[in-house]
């Protein structure tokens, strides 16, 4: 076979093989963009809402940022966080670290001052937070302790459980922010 | 009309990204995509629901949304169509979103003239990791991307009116791209004005030997296109948050930003980069200083500086640095169009001499015969 027509065969075995390699990272980088993060669980609890619940823009939840983006694609509500921060003035970037604090802090009563000062009506707890979750800045662990102050306190009310008693690893819980 | 051959191409070669895209509906309990897509949602879902054009943001507490308004009319409608589920509208726009690389056919068909070329385009920008993550979600970026290459087309084919039109419309859909495409057409204005001064001689591409001079259109296009979409965006920002200054939005304030390194440039993908620098190389020994050249130029150019714009940071520090590699994606765009270019000419070149060899030894076997 002529040397020329080997080469073109060639460049474009190469040129072919550059488009699948380039086409396999992008599968695999779509798939992380294709992420919901958040389980199933969430999103029935989010319809939950929409169900039990006043929603509007009154009321508002605290959550991390894909919770968030669950329940106000299904309620209509407002978080806190949530979507694109580009058009938040500098004064209420506090938001993002605020969120994360009512979630870590081990005091029920900095969790309850926090949730006062941005106006929370509920909290949306989930037990994939516990391992994943993220207020905006970086992926966070929340310690068990910290998860608990939600649930030995007056501060907050119980108004909905979706814990599993078989296996006990997930399951989301909202919690009414009371008056103090 | 378009030939059913062409067509048929076309579809052919959206098929890798509409697999890409199908990956969607792998989550089955909900499939709204990563951050930043929800919203979106929550604001059709009000508008259907109240009937009244939202102007308040369910992200954030409830404040004022300064989203400019088109991708969101989109998906209201969308979403009306499928009896109000917003979020199933949603989905559906990410896989429509698999004819976002349109435009470059036709970018590629207006400098070239070869619709092939075009689909090598098309085929290349669905394998830059960096170009499909922002147009394979449904977001506003992913139409104002669409919309940018079309922008860019009817500009080169001197539909001036049709320009500015689709310019204003970028500008109400995504405020990064529209960004882009005001610096292009600035760019190009300098670069032509730089030329003028300089009295180098810009050559027709159909005619070479042929001097031209830039039509006053041109100028005229895009000072219209960047000066009226400049006064629609601040109009949409002053109506909405009372402030004209964008500088005091947080994504300036805190310079949101990663600074775009070497290694980075690989996820524009490896034949996006590499074809696309030798096409650049084959289009301008080709192409000389032409009208579409310049503006071609001026793509290029400014997708670089964007992606390097920290190091303006001494000259304007309260602008700079900021988003440096979200610009990647607009630089794989134009990159896309130089790599169809590239490999196109370098096949051809090959095939060609391929094929005169092949002639000329058939010639020699007769003549010895």
């Amino acid at each position: 076979m002529d040397r020329r027509l080997v080469l073109s065969l060639a460049f474009l075995l190469i040129v072919s093989g550059c488009l699948l390699l380039d086409y396999r990272a992008v599968s695999g980088s779509l798939t992380l963009w294709y992420d919901p993060v958040v389980d199933r669980d969430e999103v029935r609890a989010a319809y939950w809402i929409k169900d039990n619940l006043p929603i509007g823009r009154d009321v508002v939840y605290a959550a991390d940022l894909f919770a968030s983006e669950v329940i106000m694609s299904i309620t209509g509500s407002p978080a806190v966080i949530g979507g694109d921060w580009s058009s938040l003035s500098a004064s209420e970037m506090g938001r993002f670290m605020d969120s994360q604090e009512i979630f870590t802090a081990q005091s029920a009563d900095v969790a309850h001052g926090l949730c006062e000062r941005w106006g929370v009506d509920y909290v949306f707890l989930s037990r994939r937070m516990e391992v994943r979750s993220y207020f905006g800045y970086e992926w966070v662990h929340i310690p068990k302790a910290s998860f608990d102050k939600f649930f030995n306190s007056q501060h907050f009310g119980l108004v909905y459980s979706s814990t599993d008693p078989v296996y006990g690893v997930r399951g989301v819980w909202i919690l009414r922010v009371e008056e103090w | 009309m378009l030939e059913k051959r062409k067509l048929a191409l076309i579809l052919l070669v959206l098929v890798p990204g509409l697999w890409l895209r199908l990956q969607v509906f792998r989550i089955g309990y909900y499939t709204v995509t990563y951050g930043n897509t929800a919203t979106h949602i929550s604001w059709a879902d009000l508008f259907l629901r109240t009937g009244q054009f939202p102007l308040w943001e369910p992200s954030y507490g409830g404040k004022p949304s300064l989203y400019v308004p088109i991708y969101r009319l989109l998906l209201t409608a969308v979403a009306w169509l499928f009896q109000g589920d917003a979020i199933f509208a949603s989905n559906v726009i990410t896989v429509a979103s698999v004819v976002s690389p349109i435009g470059l056919l036709l970018v590629v068909k207006a400098i070239t003239g070869r619709f092939y070329q075009g689909l090598i385009a098309v085929l290349v920008s669905e394998t830059s990791s960096q170009l499909v993550i922002y147009t394979a979600r449904p977001l506003p970026q992913f139409l104002g991307m669409t919309m940018l290459p079309i922008a860019v087309y009817l500009f080169l084919r001197g539909r001036y009116v049709a320009t500015t039109i689709t310019s204003l419309l970028i500008t109400m859909t995504h405020q990064e791209t529209a960004l882009v495409l005001v610096l292009v057409l600035s760019m190009y204005l300098l670069l032509i004005g730089i030329l003028n001064l300089l009295k180098k001689p810009i050559w027709s591409r159909t005619n070479p030997c042929k001097r031209i001079s830039v039509p006053s259109a041109d100028w005229v296009a895009c000072l219209a296109a960047t000066s009226l979409s400049i006064i629609f965006y601040l109009s949409w920002q002053g109506l909405i948050t009372g402030n004209l200054n964008i500088f005091t939005l947080a994504q300036f304030k805190f310079h949101e930003h990663s600074v775009v390194q070497w290694n980075h440039l690989i996820e524009i993908g490896i034949t996006c980069l590499v074809f696309g620098s030798t096409g650049a190389t084959i289009f301008y020994a080709r192409e000389g200083v032409s009208r579409n050249g310049v503006f071609m130029a001026s793509w290029l150019l400014v997708c670089l500086l964007a992606i390097k714009n920290e190091l303006f940071a001494p000259i304007a520090p309260s602008i700079f640095p900021i988003m440096c590699d979200r610009f990647l994606a607009y630089l794989a765009q134009v990159l896309s169009v130089f790599a169809a270019i590239g490999i196109f000419n370098i096949y051809k070149s090959l095939a060609h001499s391929a094929r005169q060899l092949a002639t000329s030894s058939y010639e020699i076997e007769r003549s010895l015969l």
